[in-house]
């Protein structure tokens, strides 16, 4: 945040006077009211501390202040930078002075550039009130300058005042401009009261009991299992399909989950982690030595010790983004709020929180780069390495444009619209407990949802074998996509461990460390845009060029520069497209993926577009979506993507009705007529599911990916027990319901509530792949048909020994449950034997075995790879991904003419996955992501000033969506089964952000007599605000229609 | 998050707790509920040697009418006070106590915790002007009085002076034909508001508004008032266009922040919007009508 | 400060065990169930008291753990999400939100019964706009909250009928 102040005042002294006051830092450091004591750095330059507070709490602060310019008598400049609670400043302070004859007129002026947390206090209302404290200041600063001030007097006065104000921190940076005293210069001076506590700490903590639990662990006995999941069908001739209670439930309706942060042992260390305050800014020094002092910590570490003992981390992106020296702490300078600069490792986490406080970092601000519009410029390179800001460039174009142009019957154009920054927030944050252990092996207890990833990047850059890294998880408090890209946290730790000679090093982040640093979605920018239309308001072509702000760092993010061509032509059936797609860094939080990652700000695009047009025809919406649809499945986009099947006439129709479309519009013609604003907005969106990492290829033809691939193993426990272990990472989403289901559907007979499916993920199990996490909607696919090719092998290898167990023919076997579990039987006979036996035979008492059942283990594993090829890297045409799920929506909103909120009256969700699984879990699938995409939509930005200070870095300020925002959704759904599944399911988890669509449309229906565009996905009460009295950037439409014929 | 370490104080009565506070001086805080304090400190803005615990002293969390008059001692929590008889009595007291954040910081949060800390964005400071309250101190020095007008100087300031406490907040039973209201508007409970609008009426019998007090809340460093606008409903039968006027006339006094909850043009706006409707909310309830207030939400 | 700061002990009864422990001043009332009585169920979710995972009844009352002190607690009586069920079974909220799909990842879910549970023991048949405001200070990022409210509902039912 940057504030500029000006002003001037007269004093009854002589110009000399005034000046030498001035411009000599030991006298006039003093003067500061807030004035607590000082030291002479060189005769330029005073480290001056003064005191600091809000309401009712004080601190110190310190500030480095230096006399840069002293023209005599005329002028006084002094340059200062410093710490302030939970932040920093620089500022600029100037004196002009002017004889007014035996007076003097001095004209002041401050600048101040400020960063941190401090700045979202209160909401950010940081100008009015330092507009207030400047004006109490300057009104003392000319008394004080009158000749008989007394200063004894003016101390008095202070001390009475006692400002106790929020700003007070401000007086630390405004106070540069307080009354000389007419005193005698000092060359220490120190106030008398005791020194305010810069440091406090216990001397010596209350001794750390080791936990004694008071509930059992989490691990479920057998009979939780059981009461679980619910056994009863519903008369659904299978377990898939049933509307199924969840077995993850049994534990956390009880708070029995295990989260990384319950993980809790006696002899674990805490790491925290300072960060940057600034965007963009040069790491002069960095002083460890005080937290290092205290007692209780055990280390700490910078991001120069980091970077002698690792190397940077691996590229997805070409060349110039593959030479960015990417390390997870910064080493020379900071690129973004709340990158980490030091890590700090203590007994306890409050131990190292205090000593996080106490290390002393010394930055000199950058130029920040705070969009990608900018970033454009390479005014500010960010990254020296690379020598531009634009990490890359590709030109996705299809059929004929210039023809489709020429034969248009309506051109429309659109100067700018934009995608704007948010993220899904997982209520747990990023965490984890790494030990890297004496072996050389590194254990993570994690909340990294994409381990595969997250490994084959650590493994190289810290020279370890890919075999030497465990990642495990338990339950995770969501995720979103958002937590694929923590390894850089991960990383922290594990060396921390390293350095610790292998204790156990839990980071947990914080809201305000996730918020800043754990992970933003992408934010777009869609330039000149043209849109080429035929007589029927069909689209026929577009052309466009699309800058995305992938933050400081592109880690994962240039894949996002071809995922979205998964669903390049959205829902229309144009076959001529071009797109200009550059990706940019800018000196904001790196973008990671985020629900509906990548394609969800391509739809809007494609959306927003369709809408425009809509409008600029005077077609109605639902009436040009029919004209335009995609109609026909399996169909082949023009950038050879293959959509499996769906049906999106049928979807609008059922949103319609369940709607009551046609009394909705009656209602807007009345409300109109009475100059209401309603709006009636329509969204289709697409879900793509199980990606083609070929796509990686286009991004990097030198990319080692490509296909898919998920694994599970499948075992008879020498108990008899069955025990499926998954790659997935499930973090809500019900995958050891939706795995007992499949397997119970295999092993007909045996019930959902006899398979136990190990929590989370271990690659210790053997059951991961290259690809295995759960991101891009492929559970439901890639994941359960992994499960659907063990419970297969698994049953075959059951089957075999049964037979020989029984002397019975496979054929006349069958799956059941008896007094030990699951059996085999033969019906209508007493020959039964339980699972039990049969893993006796192969695994315990397996003397005598038949030579035809020497391959067999009752212990399967299997992967499932997708068919796919590599795309022809050149044209980038190819298919990129094996299934589409389909959403619309249907909104009607009336903004208030007074606050401009846009009141949801009614909200419609029509979902097409394919064939469910549980159909319980889809719909909650569709409910969250609905509430996603309406928060984002109104409620939830990652807004940066101009400095490059995130202004919604706590909850408080950034509102995540609460009961009190959502609409009641009417929900329906239909299945077009997908031809390219086992099952006929489609991914659905992310549901393609339909809402901000739905929500765009709505808004721009119910401004429709407004002459504005609706050009940016927020739609909050200010966004609209703004967009109708003309602030910010607006967006220009303009149409030519050349239907001559 | 973490709070820096401190002291941590019970004293069991008032003149222990005054006493204590002036002898540690301003590194020594008073915690009541610490719906406000809490987060401060975990957010580590500033520093604090010790924590004085006055949530528990006896006899300050009585809420009373007695006969003109209603006394709310500082440690009723606003959930007590919502459900209280006296909200009953008083709706636009439900307004304030009810639409103060979330359930469970209401079930923690006092009213002198509320208006001690001088919050801007703070509902009871604001509120209580438009029943022209008075706020009991204790101090070193014996008690004292302020006007709730007078109570809050600045942006997290207050009159209160090292060792002081409030104890009690007094104000007048509105007379016959009276009625008020208090809303703020915000984007989620939790959530502070945006701005807020109070506004107590009285009506003679034939209607026409006889004594107005109006307030606007988080436009400024301190509650807005405007005895012009006070002025201006006064012989009038608080229609939409009365009301429309005197919005003017105090929302020109205030002051919006720029900040991520809007512009200052944008606050304007809304609170024209909330003034016309506790300006309406006031006049249903001053002849007899039953009316729920709330806040607004996005 | 350089002076030593003392423990403070205190004595909690929680889910109707009485604990007694010395404890830091700061340490907050979240961190003490969690850390000194392994009561993990209790989540952290923010840090500025807006999304509730840390929502627990002291003396019957909803408060948020993470914005009190564990020393404000000393001799008061908490109950948290561990002390629902009981050897009869789930708490009806517990069945009614596994039923109903009222949880997905399970973070926001201790604290969003434990804001239920006072509705309903004041309010046994709330309408949807009721269990909206009561559960406005906890968030929940997974079920976009329509099957926390038709769980509230269904618990409501049951209780009302038993």
């Amino acid at each position: 945040m940057e504030m500029k102040f000006n002003g001037e005042f007269k004093v009854a002294i002589p110009r000399q006077e005034a000046f030498d006051l001035l411009s000599d830092p030991q006298k006039f450091a003093p003067l500061l009211p807030t004035f607590h004591s000082m030291s002479m750095k060189d005769d330029k330059t005073a480290t001056v501390k003064v005191k600091v507070g809000i309401g009712k709490i004080h601190g110190v602060a310190a500030t480095e202040l230096t006399l840069e310019e002293a023209q005599e008598p005329l002028r006084a400049e002094y340059v200062g930078r410093g710490k302030v609670m939970g932040g920093a400043y620089n500022m600029i302070a100037g004196f002009d002075l002017e004889e007014a004859g035996s007076d003097t007129l001095i004209k002041w002026r401050g600048e101040t550039q400020m960063y941190g947390k401090i700045l979202s206090l209160a909401g950010g209302s940081m100008r009015g009130y330092a507009e207030s404290e400047i004006n109490r200041l300057i009104g003392s600063l000319q008394l004080a300058l009158s000749p008989e001030a007394e200063a004894a007097a003016i101390v008095a006065a202070r001390q009475a005042a006692k400002p106790q104000g929020l700003w007070q921190k401000l007086l630390a940076l405004f106070g540069l401009w307080s009354p000389p005293l007419p005193a005698a210069p000092a060359r220490e001076v120190a106030s008398k009261e005791e020194p305010a506590a810069a440091v406090r700490l216990l001397a010596k903590p209350p001794t750390r009991k080791v936990l004694k639990a008071d509930v059992a662990p989490a691990a479920l006995s057998r009979t939780e299992v059981g009461e679980s999941i619910e056994m009863d069908r519903h008369g659904n001739p299978t377990w898939v399909g049933s509307h199924l209670r969840r077995k993850e439930d049994s534990r956390l309706v009880r708070g029995r989950g295990l989260y990384v942060d319950d993980y809790q042992s006696s002899d674990m260390l805490h790491l925290a982690v300072v960060r940057s305050p600034y965007a963009h800014a040069k790491i002069l020094s960095i002083d460890v030595s005080e937290a290092e002092a205290l007692p209780g910590v055990i280390t700490t570490l910078t991001g120069a010790e980091i970077a002698s003992v690792m190397q940077p981390y691996m590229q997805i992106g070409p060349e110039p983004g593959a030479n960015i020296k990417d390390y997870p702490m910064a080493v020379t300078k900071t690129i973004y709020q709340g990158e980490p600069v030091v890590a700090v490792v203590a007994e306890t986490a409050r131990i190292a929180a205090d000593a996080a406080e106490l290390v002393n970092v010394d930055y000199e601000a950058l130029e920040p780069v705070t969009s990608a519009e900018d970033a454009q410029h390479d005014k500010s390179i960010i990254h020296p390495d690379m020598g531009t800001n634009h990490n890359w460039h590709g030109i996705f174009e299809y059929g004929d444009l210039d023809q489709a142009f020429a034969e248009a019957a309506h051109v429309v154009k659109i100067d700018r619209l934009h995608f704007h920054r948010f993220s899904s927030t997982p209520l747990e944050t990023n965490a984890c407990v790494a030990t890297w252990d004496k072996r050389g092996d590194i254990d993570f207890f994690t909340t990294n949802t994409f381990p595969a990833i997250a490994m084959q990047m650590m493994a190289p850059a810290l020279g370890v074998s890919l075999d030497n890294i465990r990642c495990r998880t338990h339950d995770i408090g969501g995720s979103f996509g958002n937590k694929i890209t923590s390894y850089p946290g991960m990383t922290i730790a594990a060396l921390a461990s390293r350095k610790l000679g292998g204790r156990q090093v839990k980071w947990i982040e914080t809201r305000n460390e996730n918020l800043l640093a754990g992970g933003h979605g992408g934010e777009r920018t869609f330039l000149d845009t043209e849109v080429a239309l035929d007589a029927d308001g069909v689209i026929t072509a577009i052309r466009s060029r699309h800058l995305d702000d992938c933050g400081a760092f592109p880690r994962y993010e240039p894949l996002g520069c071809a995922i979205w061509s998964q669903v390049l032509p959205a829902t229309m059936k144009l076959r001529n497209i071009r797109v200009d797609f550059n990706q940019y860094i800018t000196n904001k939080c790196p973008a990671v993926p985020n629900r509906g990652y990548s394609r969800l700000q391509h739809l809007w695009f494609m959306e927003r577009v369709l809408d425009i047009c809509g409008h600029q025809l005077g077609m109605e919406p639902d009436e040009i979506r029919r004209r335009n649809y995609i109609t026909e499945f399996p169909y082949t986009t023009p950038n050879g993507c293959v959509y499996d099947s769906g049906d999106y006439l049928k979807m609008l129709k059922t949103a319609q009705d369940l709607l009551g479309w046609d009394e909705w519009k009656e209602k807007q013609r009345q409300a109109r007529a009475e100059g209401r604003w309603l709006g009636i907005g329509i969204g289709t969106t697409l879900d793509s599911g199980s990606n083609n990492f070929a796509q990686a290829q286009i991004v990097n033809p030198d990319a080692p990916f490509s296909g898919n691939s998920e694994v599970c193993t499948l075992k008879v426990g020498l108990d008899g027990s069955i025990v499926a272990a998954l790659g997935t990472v499930p973090s809500g989403q019900g995958h050891e319901t939706a795995t007992a289901q499949v397997v119970a559907d295999v092993l007909k007979g045996v019930g959902p509530d006899l398979i136990h499916v190990h929590a989370g993920t271990d690659t210790a199990r053997n059951a991961y792949s290259g690809h295995s996490g759960t991101y891009a909607s492929q559970f439901a696919v890639t994941g359960l048909s992994a499960v659907h090719g063990a419970a297969v092998k698994l049953r075959k290898e059951l089957l075999a020994v049964g037979a020989y167990a029984l002397q019975a023919s496979e054929d006349e076997l069958e799956f059941g449950e008896g007094e030990m579990g699951a059996q085999l039987s033969v019906p209508g006979t007493d020959k039964v034997i339980p699972f039990m036996y049969l893993s006796n035979i192969i695994n315990t008492n397996n003397a005598g075995l038949p030579p035809e059942l020497d391959e067999v283990t009752l212990n399967v594993r299997h992967v499932f790879r997708p068919k796919f090829e590599v795309p022809d890297l050149k044209r980038k045409y190819g298919n990129l991904t094996l299934t589409y799920a389909a959403q619309l929506h249907i909104a009607v909103v009336e903004i208030d003419k007074y606050t401009f909120v846009p009141q949801i009256l009614d909200y419609v969700v029509v979902d097409d996955c394919g064939t469910q699984i549980n159909p319980k879990i889809v719909e909650g699938q569709v409910h969250g992501a609905t509430a996603h995409g309406l928060g984002a939509a109104l409620m939830e930005q990652y807004l940066y000033d101009a400095s490059g200070n995130l202004l919604t870095s706590s909850f408080s300020d950034y509102t995540p969506i609460t009961a009190m925002n959502m609409p009641d959704l009417k929900c329906a759904s239909q299945e077009s089964p997908s031809p390219f599944s086992y099952n006929g399911a489609k991914g659905c988890g992310e549901g393609g952000g339909a809402p901000l669509h739905t929500l765009s449309a709505a808004i721009q229906d119910a401004l429709a007599g407004e002459d504005v565009v609706v050009g940016d996905t927020f739609g909050s009460p200010t966004a609209i605000y703004d967009l109708l009295h003309g602030k910010g950037r607006r967006t220009t439409v303009t149409h030519e229609s050349r239907s001559a014929a | 998050m973490y709070p820096a370490p401190f002291r941590y104080h019970r004293p069991d009565s008032l003149d222990a707790a005054i006493k204590l506070l002036e002898r540690l001086g301003d590194m020594a805080k008073p915690i009541a509920g610490g719906q406000t304090l809490v987060p401060m400190l975990k957010l580590r803005m500033g520093d604090v040697n010790d924590l004085i615990d006055i949530g528990r002293l006896p006899g300050l969390a009585e809420i009373q009418i007695n006969d003109n008059e209603a006394r709310i001692g500082a440690l009723a929590t606003h959930a007590t006070i919502a459900a209280s008889p006296l909200a009953e009595r008083i709706p636009s007291v439900r307004d304030c106590a009810g639409g103060i954040a979330d359930l469970q910081v209401r079930s923690r949060g006092t009213i002198g915790g509320s208006i001690s800390t001088g919050d801007p964005s703070t509902d009871w400071a604001p509120f209580l002007h438009t029943l022209r309250a008075v706020v009991e101190i204790q101090g070193p020095a014996g008690q004292r009085e302020v006007a709730i007008d007078d109570f809050v100087s600045d942006a997290y300031t207050t009159v209160l002076k090292t060792g002081e406490l409030v104890t009690a907040i007094r104000f007048p039973l509105p007379p016959p034909r009276s009625g008020g209201a208090y809303i703020g508007y915000k984007r989620a409970a939790p959530a502070y508001p945006t701005c807020a609008v109070g506004i107590q009426l009285t009506l003679d019998e034939a209607g026409v508004c006889s004594a107005a007090r109006c307030v606007l809340s988080a436009v400024a460093s301190t509650p807005v008032t405007s005895d012009a606008a006070d002025a201006a409903l006064v012989g009038t039968g608080v229609t939409e266009e009365d009301l429309k006027a005197a919005g003017e006339l105090i929302i020109a006094a205030a002051d919006p922040p720029e900040d991520v909850r809007g512009s200052a043009d944008y606050k304007r706006s809304v609170l024209r919007g909330l003034f016309l409707q506790a300006g309406t909310k006031a006049r249903q309830r001053a002849t007899g009508e039953t009316i729920e207030g709330s806040h607004s939400y996005v | 400060m350089s002076e030593f700061v003392e423990a403070v002990d205190i004595e909690v009864t929680v889910n109707g065990k009485t604990y007694q422990r010395s404890v830091e001043p700061r340490l907050l009332l979240v961190e003490f169930l969690r850390e000194e009585l392994g009561l993990t169920g209790t989540h952290i979710g923010c840090d500025t008291s807006y999304c509730g995972a840390c929502t627990i009844h002291m003396n019957g009352a909803p408060v948020k753990s993470c914005t009190l002190f564990a020393v404000q607690a000393d001799g008061q009586t908490l109950t948290t999400v561990e002390g629902l069920a009981t050897d009869a079974g789930l708490h009806p909220l517990q069945k009614a939100f596994s039923e109903h799909h009222g949880l997905q990842c399970g973070y926001c879910t201790p604290g969003m019964l434990m804001s239920a549970k006072a509705l309903l023991e004041r309010n046994p048949n709330p309408s949807d706009k009721e269990i909206k405001k009561q559960i406005a200070g906890n968030v929940c990022r997974c079920t976009g909250y329509q099957n926390i409210i038709k769980s509230v509902h269904a618990a409501a039912a049951e209780m009302r009928e038993s």
